[in-house]
């Protein structure tokens, strides 16, 4: 790996919480860069059709967009060591344009590559565990969780073990590796929903049961998309010992009956949808009292040993402690940008991919190595990718975050603005993807600026802002507070807004409020709609709060007043 | 509407697609070969399509892409292909 060391080089007390890689796991990979190597060598001596070699190269993240090839790189339920950041940076450099765009998918984009070094990015991949299986195609994708996962004081039990149970039980699954559609998994343990379980394929949230035992509350077909949906709970505690065999038996009853013929209904949101919830239960409880259950059962000492590579860290017998700078800004980042831990002392920082006038999610390879210095010094070389598009630095001693914020301000990572309006999840939309019909980042680093006064977002209070460039919602527009969906209008950009969306525990679909907009409309229609909640809104009412009191009524009116 | 029908219907077009090697963008020229740069393409009549989109091994995906009668392209999603990124051919953050 260059000049990087591998994982299970460093010391224990570097390694915190992240899956290590034995010997299997590294010559796997190896022995698929290499195929893939070989089937980019056949593809370009014209052995191989475009038409054959399109589902290869998906296979291994590989798309076609607009200007180039795009590598998506999975990070397994958004956990990255400093080690892996510095290796990404080293892609960036080595074979795109010294970036990427973080995404909600907590994976990594690079938007520039070439095919002939597509094998050369994926075996730099492997040497820092990484690869890109599965981030695209009709199979199992990277399982998402809680970016707070294994630190968060209201957790129940660490999704990490279950999400890379699961990352090992779906990798080159031979049954699910030609699904109806794409499969996307999603899972938390804890009592808040930070991971959208309801809007998943499926959605799993750890629950104990009144004797202690570990089990999962299942949520089935939910989706966004052209049929946005919140999931269905299918079941409401499958004992741990079985979570393979039950999401086993989802799959195959998708599998055999699930929709194929017309791509835009071959989710499984739309087999629940036309089953009915107890139809389609029914026959996965058929199919789940038919298997062979020992064979799929969750062996208690599996799971001990997945746990054990996410030992809880060595850390500092510490106490909470209020910690202050002269300077006022500090507080304020503070107070938006870090949660205390469930240790003692040790708090969670979220760093901001989300400047004034920047591109959301994007990162540069020269901040992804000072991001990887500041995660060795001051996070026990540990890293997560949110699916807000954010990183995450889960182990900070609070007595560090006077330092570490000035760090983070050089580095243009500080700011104050996780969970307010700026916070804006945008797709890479028309500007790169070939599936958009408008474009997605403009408008973000719009309002970004529009609304680039920090006090006055905190007066707005927690808003969540989602935009897409198309139906395809990567951005997840349907549940954003505010939603803004990009459509094309006869070649000219139009943008239809949605309100009431939410993510989490109270997971709803936003509303569309009415006519779209035209692109040099969008900015002034969302000051609009934010004039018009501050207008109505009672004392510590949200906006979603709000909305759900007021209805879409007022806003129309005021949106469309002078139609 | 399909790319191709729309471009049917357009006041003149341009084959376009994608290099096989490193996905750019790429626009057929007067003598047959592929430009990357969008000045250098041949401006054809609709009717003629059907034999321009004949199959090449060094692209990917040739179609037609529709054009103005100015000559310049006809859709927001042609004119960032031929031009690039809006936010810039070095976009970063």
């Amino acid at each position: 790996m260059n000049q990087a060391l591998r994982l299970t080089d460093l010391p224990a007390h570097l390694r915190a919480g992240i899956y290590r890689y034995d010997s299997t796991d590294r010559d796997f990979l190896a022995a698929r860069v290499e195929e893939f190597r070989d089937q980019v060598a056949r593809r370009i001596s014209g052995e191989l059709t475009e038409d054959q070699f399109k589902p290869i190269r998906l296979m291994n993240g590989l798309y076609l967009q607009l200007h180039a090839y795009m590598l998506r790189i999975a990070i397994p339920y958004g956990v990255l060591s400093a080690v892996q950041l510095r290796q990404l940076a080293v892609l960036a450099r080595r074979f795109d344009r010294g970036y990427g765009h973080f995404t909600t998918r907590q994976n990594l984009q690079l938007n520039w590559i070439k095919l002939e070094d597509a094998a050369d990015a994926l075996a730099a991949l492997a040497e820092a565990d990484l690869h890109a299986i599965q981030t695209s195609g009709n199979c199992i994708r990277n399982v998402t969780t809680d970016e707070y996962a294994g630190v968060a004081r209201d957790e129940i039990v660490d999704p990490r073990v279950y999400a890379e149970i699961l990352r090992q039980w779906s990798t080159l699954h031979p049954e699910f590796t030609y699904l109806p559609r794409k499969f996307k998994i999603a899972i938390t343990g804890s009592t808040e929903d930070r991971a959208a379980v309801q809007v998943h394929d499926i959605g799993l949230t750890i629950r104990r049961d009144e004797a202690g035992e570990i089990g999962f509350r299942v949520h089935v077909g939910g989706g966004l998309g052209r049929a946005p949906v919140i999931g269905s709970v299918i079941s409401e505690f499958v004992p741990e010992a079985d979570l393979i065999a039950y999401l086993e038996a989802i799959l195959r009853v998708y599998n055999a009956q699930g929709g194929r013929e017309n791509i835009h209904k071959a989710r499984i949101k739309f087999l629940v949808r036309d089953l009915g919830i107890d139809g389609f239960r029914a026959l996965v409880d058929e199919e789940f009292a038919a298997m062979q259950r020992e064979r799929y059962r969750l062996d208690p000492a599996h799971v001990a040993a997945i746990a054990a590579r996410f030992a809880p860290p060595a850390l500092e017998t510490l106490a909470d402690t209020a910690i202050t700078d002269p300077d006022p800004a500090f507080a304020i980042w503070q107070a938006q940008n870090t949660r205390p831990n469930r240790t003692p002392g040790y708090v969670s920082v979220t760093l901001s991919l989300k400047p004034v006038g920047g591109i959301r999610g994007g990162m540069t390879a020269d901040q992804m190595d000072a991001v990887a210095e500041l995660a060795d010094t001051y996070s026990l070389s540990e890293l997560r990718v949110t699916h807000i598009q954010n990183l995450v630095l889960p182990h900070v001693r609070a007595i560090d975050l006077p330092v570490l914020w000035r760090a983070l301000t050089a580095l243009g990572l500080a700011t104050p603005n996780i969970g307010l309006l700026s916070d804006i999840i945008a797709c890479p939309g028309l500007d790169y993807c070939s599936l958009a019909n408008a474009r997605s980042i403009p408008v973000a680093q719009a309002l970004s600026a529009r609304f680039a006064d920090l006090a006055r977002q905190h007066d707005i209070g927690p808003l969540t802002l989602n935009i897409s460039g198309c139906i395809n919602a990567c951005a997840h527009h349907h549940v954003g507070h505010i939603g803004i969906l990009g459509v094309d209008r006869n070649g000219e950009e139009y943008y239809q807004v949605t309100l009431g969306g939410s993510a989490t525990d109270d997971a709803a679909l936003g509303a569309i409020v009415g006519p779209s907009f035209p692109a040099d409309g969008i900015v002034d229609a969302v000051e609009t709609i934010v004039q018009t909640y501050l207008t109505l809104r009672q004392d510590g009412e949200s906006f979603l709060a709000a909305y759900r009191r007021l209805g879409l009524a007022p806003f129309r009116e005021t949106l469309y007043a002078a139609a | 509407m399909s790319g191709t029908r729309k471009a049917r219907r357009a006041a003149a077009v341009a084959i376009t697609a994608n290099r096989l090697l490193d996905g750019a963008v790429v626009w057929r020229t007067g003598t047959g070969d592929w430009s990357e740069t969008f000045a250098d393409a041949a401006v054809i009549a609709p009717d003629v399509l059907d034999t321009t989109l004949a199959a090449d091994p060094l692209v990917v995906g040739i179609y037609a892409a529709a054009l103005t009668e100015h000559a310049t392209p006809a859709s927001w999603k042609e004119r960032i292909r031929a031009f690039g990124p809006t936010i810039g051919q070095d976009a970063a953050p």
